[in-house]
């Protein structure tokens, strides 16, 4: 077996210092849903683990002036609920509660998720989506002890399947992003091979918003675990804006969606299926931000997806 | 003696084994903690075909902690056994035929020790070509995998096992006459039991040499019988018990005979209790599958969709080792072309060797494939001469008196027609099947709903005599004890042949106690599978116990001084002619004061019927449990994604004895059902095993089982007791094909292939990914390089 | 590394040796001999091994042992035991009487689950029961007497509750 320690920061200076003591390979311990069962693979590239999970600094959901700030150990089953949330970010809510069971919503935080980088993730796409920037307190002074505390966008920082560019010995401590105002629509979709205990074979996040003669005046769509990393698909972005909304403009955003992903990702074995079920999927994405008639709730589709 | 009213059977009751189990005291074999326990940990083949060259266990042995290293050497007549062939072995001898196959076992003080153990042994194995499918297996220089000459060899083709036949006159020509025809090749997956507790087992050795096995199997008594060969032992010398089984729906028997052997071995060379607990990924890996298939069907009929004659072929993909697939093979040949009258039929049922794991017993034994891809079939007639598919089945379904397709005469009641009215009925299936097809024009969100029907032989049939023995005796506190050699790994059977007892006996259930089976205590059975044990050990514990019933009603008369059929009986309460009741316990003493023996044995066995093997004519079984399913699905029409809204499931099972038993039985079958047709396959890529854990290997989850309204149509039937057949078995055969059949209502799409994945209902066919044999190495242990083993 | 883990478990202050690298799971299991906390999976995916952390629900697969120190967990031998409005004695007679256990192996899990639910949701519906369970796997039952056993339970102790208002208001 592995041989590793264990020790828990009360603060985010000690956990900073922790992480960068030296002489010790430590590795960040949040919710331990995805760092226990890499140990239990093998995993053995580090000597120490470092608990963050019970710093309270991390544990908040509040407003930072007019944005909406989200601990980086706020766990999933927390965000589901918290009203702040479903209120300027429903998608978001949508995202953890998608995992649906109960034992992985109250381990999982949203640091871990991001921190992971796993391709098929789903809160990283919706953060995405809201231009989220992620907090991040960075080593300085001897050893770590006096950290620094950064700003990066969350898409900067998802460098492709369980890759990340969060700094040596840095420190995830929130994510924060301006509230959607009500005029926005948003929306999550997820494509799992079951209803619950499933990874994303796609998701989608997207949000939308229309003038008062129906046109798309703003819209953001982002795809999980089809591109390298999540990002904005601002080419299609692009495609919708200031037209009108239309099945026929959806099915292309659909195609375009679909042209990008095999651009990127080459042809690989699922290519064949995931290109046509992304298409599909954009589509709907769409016409649930940006309804063709607006008086359709967004509710009943989100409920029709289960 | 039947009695006409009952006090406890049928009525609401509590699982026996319930409250232990929902508090967390029941003990699984996994949970026994002995002073001294020794742990394990196997070498397992890394490639799947190989000859082993050299195997080296000497460095092992020294390794700190390491107490014993057993191999096929290690066992008599190197560890083979097997039934009906003898192809398999405790511990792989001279070659490996799958992935994960066993080599070595190591005994050490704690896991770590025994895995540093593994390590250390030196093993050279030359590569031979993998045969990964069964069009592999048919070719001409394929390699030979059995190392027993098979009745293909014969015919030049020595990867068929054998093949398992129906002849029933001569369908070719009626169905070439016949102006609706149908010839399509359908296939069904390889099926993972996923049975929620991984294998264990724990053997303590004894002072006199013999030994003991805490085992989680399903058919004790097999289990002692192969152990007892392999380790050299007279029967008497290995002790089996059963431990709570935590699931196994037929899959806890081979492989469980393996670890038993192999930890009994050790036990005895060490003198220290061994156990053995499987990992899940061990567990996917090791374990056996249900067979994949390949089934060709040839279907006549008239325009008016009256079925004429049918001709089916099918392979079974049957891996390494025969295993029980030469049975299922039969039982699948017996119901290939569904409940339905015929003219002719000609069935043929091929067992094929691969380098995929092996196949062996699982829920439906045969009939889940052949019912999965004839009712298919079914609706693809009924389109063809355009008739409702529920009108259509109910034109063809057999009856009372009718023949079945092997030819025999149905006579016995026969709930099929009432179980098909059932699902019409209540779920309203005329009107969506009018409706859906138009409302889903235009519609991302598409509507279907299907339907499937089903029979299925009860107990062995021609498989073997069906037979068990029940004891039972009155303790000195007047508990009841009883015993039956049929056992109950999760199926509720023990409940069951309490609450026979308490009805016969007069007793109540809380008197009555079923012992866990222990080859020591009960008597030999036979093993316990297809659904047997109500119908089978249900009438073995009625025999028994009528015979202390007989004495305690001798005893009371003596008592109350009246004749014995005077004696009548409410709930405890004995009454003789002046009304005054006398209760059990004071019958008891008095019965004993009058010397009598309060114990008795019972056995009971069903009547003896015969199959001719090499003619493929006879009486397969002795009667048939019938039932219907109707299952409505939305399908998204961009994805490929099913999901089933409601099932509607009417299963004629005879008398119900336990019914919160039986729904569950029902429910758990459809449940598994739904995960055969929708999500579970077992992903072999090159003769690896992709999906190893639950992870990747998915079943349904409580959010992906819909609303199920479900009945028991109460046929009666006259060999079971109190008129009850089996459902453990038979409630999952309906749903796949039901599923497929409401995909295509929905779609127009017919896929033909199970399970229906988004990809395949989305492209038409599956897609293959490209792990080659990363996971399942891994959890093998090779994860970092193939350490000691050397592959040449 | 042995380390020191110190945690109620259960009600009662418990102190144990054990590798710092092992799970909750282990230790409930093989250093502390409470075996009623099942292994199907080890990897989160199927919540037999299911247990309440400061009350709240978890796999105990994926905590890491030293995890626990200075918390609270409860297991599926603690469940039935503590008095008054914490005792799920009700929820596992429940699950007897509705017939949701079977062979047995998810029910500790299930029954763990059930209970962390009716305690943030004393109420829920059919499908906020679906929901909740929905981590826990069972191969035998097909789910639906378990919603059952919940649903009642539920029902049972919104009648308990009313009949003690009842009372003591009468009072
Ligand atoms: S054992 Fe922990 S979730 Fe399966
Ligand atoms: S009762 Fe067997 S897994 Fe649930």
């Amino acid at each position: 077996m592995n041989s590793f320690g264990y020790v828990r920061a009360d603060s985010v200076e000690e956990a900073v210092a922790l992480l960068n003591a030296p002489g010790l390979t430590s590795r960040v311990l949040a919710g331990g849903t995805d760092l226990m069962v890499a140990v239990r693979a093998g995993e053995t590239s580090f000597d120490r683990v470092v608990d963050i999970s019970m710093i309270p600094a991390l544990r908040r959901i509040e407003m930072n002036g007019a944005r909406l700030r989200i601990g980086a150990a706020v766990t999933f089953s927390e965000i589901m609920r918290h009203p702040l949330i479903l209120q300027g970010a429903r998608f978001l809510a949508d995202a953890t509660h998608s995992v649906r069971t109960m034992q992985v919503t109250n381990a999982a935080t949203l640091g871990g998720n991001v921190a992971n980088a796993a391709a098929a993730a789903d809160t990283p796409p919706v953060l995405v989506c809201l231009d989220a920037e992620a907090i991040i307190a960075t080593p300085q002074g001897e050893h770590g002890s006096a950290p620094l505390w950064e700003r990066a966008p969350v898409a900067s920082l998802l460098r492709g399947h369980l890759k990340h560019a969060i700094p040596a010995g840095g420190l995830l401590i929130a994510f924060e992003f301006d509230p959607l105002v009500p005029e926005t629509r948003n929306t999550f979709l997820k494509l799992g091979r079951r209803n619950a205990l499933t990874i994303s074979r796609i998701n989608i996040a997207a949000t939308g918003r229309q003038d008062n003669a129906g046109a798309i005046a703003d819209v953001r769509l982002v795809a999980g675990a089809c591109f390298s990393r999540p990002r904005r698909a601002h080419e299609v972005e692009a495609m919708l804006r200031g037209q009108p909304p239309s099945a026929a403009l959806f099915a292309e955003a659909g195609q375009l969606m679909m042209r990008l992903m095999v651009q990127e990702t080459g042809q690989r074995w699922s290519t064949e299926y995931k290109s046509r079920a992304l298409a599909a999927m954009v589509e709907e994405a769409l016409e649930n931000v940006l309804p063709l008639h607006p008086e359709m709730a967004t509710e009943a589709v989100r409920e029709s997806m289960r | 003696m039947l009695r006409h009213t009952t006090h406890w059977v049928t009525k609401p009751a509590n699982r026996v084994d319930g409250p232990d189990k929902a508090n967390g005291k029941a003990k699984y074999a996994g949970d026994y903690r002995v002073p001294g326990q020794l742990a394990t940990r196997a070498l397992r083949s890394p490639i799947p075909h190989a000859r082993i060259l050299r195997i080296d266990t000497s460095a092992a042995l020294k390794v700190p902690g390491v107490l014993a290293v057993i191999t096929s050497d290690d066992f008599v007549d190197h560890g083979r056994f097997g039934f009906p062939v003898a192809d398999n072995f405790i511990l792989a001898y001279q070659k490996v035929r799958y992935v994960g196959e066993g080599i070595a076992i190591v005994a050490a003080v704690d896991a770590e020790a025994a895995e540093a153990g593994v390590r250390a042994i030196e093993l050279d194995l030359e590569a031979l070509p993998v045969i990964e499918d069964m069009e592999q297996a048919l070719l001409p220089d394929a390699p030979i995998i059995p190392d027993v000459v098979t009745e293909g060899s014969k015919h030049g083709q020595p990867n068929i096992c054998l093949t398992q036949i129906v002849r029933n006159g001569d369908p070719e020509p009626i169905i070439d006459a016949s102006p609706v025809q149908l010839d399509q090749t359908y296939a069904t997956p390889f099926q993972e039991h996923a049975y929620l507790e991984p294998e264990a087992v724990l053997s303590i050795p004894n002072p006199d040499g013999s030994v003991i096995i805490y085992a989680c199997d399903q058919s004790p008594f097999n289990n002692r019988g192969v152990a007892a060969a392999v380790l050299g032992l007279p029967q008497d010398k290995v002790r089996v018990i059963q431990a709570i089984v935590g699931g196994s729906f037929g899959g806890k028997d081979e492989v469980v005979y393996q670890m038993s052997a192999q930890t009994a071995k050790l036990a005895l060379l060490t003198n220290r209790p061994v156990s053995m607990v499987f990992s899940r990924e061990e567990s996917i890996m090791v374990s056996y599958k249900r067979d994949a298939s390949q089934i060709r069907i040839r279907l006549g009929a008239d325009r008016d969709g009256t079925l004429q004659a049918a001709r089916v072929e099918a392979w079974l993909d049957g891996g390494a080792y025969s295993a029980e697939t030469v049975l299922t093979a039969w039982r699948a040949a017996m119901h290939l072309a569904g409940a339905y009258k015929y003219q002719a039929v000609k069935g043929d049922v091929h067992v094929l060797y691969t380098n995929n794991n092996y196949s062996s017993a699982f829920r439906g034994f045969g009939n889940t494939e052949a019912v999965a891809c004839i009712e298919q079939a079914i609706d693809e007639i009924a389109e063809q001469v355009e008739i409702d598919p529920i009108d259509l089945r109910l034109k063809n379904i057999i009856g009372k008196g009718d023949q079945t397709m092997t030819g025999a005469t149905l006579n016995q009641e026969v709930g099929l027609r009432a179980c098909l009215e059932w699902v019409r009925q209540k779920s309203d299936w005329d009107r969506k099947r009018r409706e859906f097809p138009l409302q889903n024009k235009g519609r991302r969100y598409q509507k279907g709903i299907g339907v499937a029907c089903y029979f299925h032989g009860m107990g062995l049939g021609g498989e073997g005599t069906d037979f068990a023995n029940a004891t039972v005796a009155i303790e000195r506190d007047n508990s009841v004890t009883l015993t039956n050699g049929l056992t109950d790994y999760g199926t509720g059977a023990r409940t069951v042949f309490t609450l026979i007892a308490a009805d016969v006996l007069g007793a109540r259930p809380e008197r009555i106690k079923v012992l866990l089976t222990d080859t020591e205590t009960a008597i030999d059975s036979g093993p316990t599978v297809a659904s047997r044990a109500s119908v089978v050990g249900g009438n073995a514990t009625r025999v028994a116990v009528e015979k202390i019933a007989q004495l305690l009603t001798f005893a009371a008369a003596n008592l109350l001084q009246c004749a014995p059929a005077q004696i009548l009986r409410d709930k405890e309460a004995f009454i003789g002619p002046d009304e005054e009741p006398v209760d059990f316990d004071t019958v008891v003493n008095h019965a004993r004061k009058l010397g009598y023996v309060l114990s008795a044995h019972g056995r009971w066995q069903l009547p003896v019927i015969h199959w001719d093997f090499a003619k493929g004519t006879g009486t397969p079984y002795v009667g048939y449990t019938f039932g219907a399913a109707i299952v409505e699905v939305t399908v998204h029409s961009g994805t490929g994604r099913v999901q089933a809204d409601r099932i509607w499931a009417a299963h004629d099972i005879g008398k119900v004895l336990f019914p919160e038993g039986a729904y569950g039985q029902l429910y758990g079958g459809i449940t598994q059902g739904l995960g055969y047709g929708l999500m579970e396959e077992v992903e072999f890529n090159h003769g690896y095993i992709h999906n190893v854990n639950f992870d990747d290997y998915i079943i349904p989850t409580a959010m992906d089982v819909p609303p199920i309204e479900a009945t028991f149509i109460e046929a009666p039937f006259h060999l079971g007791p109190y008129g009850a057949k089996n459902v453990a078995e038979p409630s999952m055969l309906g749903v796949a094909p039901a599923l497929a059949n409401a995909v295509y209502h929905a779609t127009g799409k017919r896929i033909r292939e199970l399970p229906l994945t988004p990809e395949r209902v989305l492209l038409g066919h599956a897609l293959h990914n490209d792990d080659h044999g990363d996971n399942s190495r891994q959890w093998l242990g090779y994860g970092k390089g193939l350490g000691n083993v050397r592959v040449i | 590394m042995n380390t020191q883990i110190k945690f109620t478990l259960n009600g009662s202050p418990v102190m144990v040796e054990a590798p710092g690298e092992i799970s909750l799971l282990r230790l409930l299991r093989d250093h502390l001999n409470l075996t009623g906390t099942k292994e199907g999976c080890a990897i989160g995916e199927c919540g037999a091994c299911s247990v309440l952390l400061d009350g709240r629900v978890v796999n105990s697969c994926l905590v890491l042992a030293p995890q626990v120190n200075g918390r609270e967990v409860v297991t599926i031998e603690g469940l039935g035991q503590q008095d008054g409005a914490h005792s799920a004695s009700d929820l596992q007679a429940a699950f007897v009487k509705y017939g949701a256990v079977q062979c047995g192996y998810c029910t500790p899990g299930l029954v763990i689950a059930g209970e962390a639910l009716l305690r943030s949701n004393p109420m829920p519906t059919r499908a906020e029961i679906i929901d909740g369970i929905a981590g826990n796997l069972c191969r035998c039952t097909g789910y639906q007497q378990i919603v059952d056993a919940i649903e009642q339970t539920a029902l049972q102790r919104a009648e308990r509750t009313q009949q003690h208002a009842a009372a003591k208001v009468q009072e």
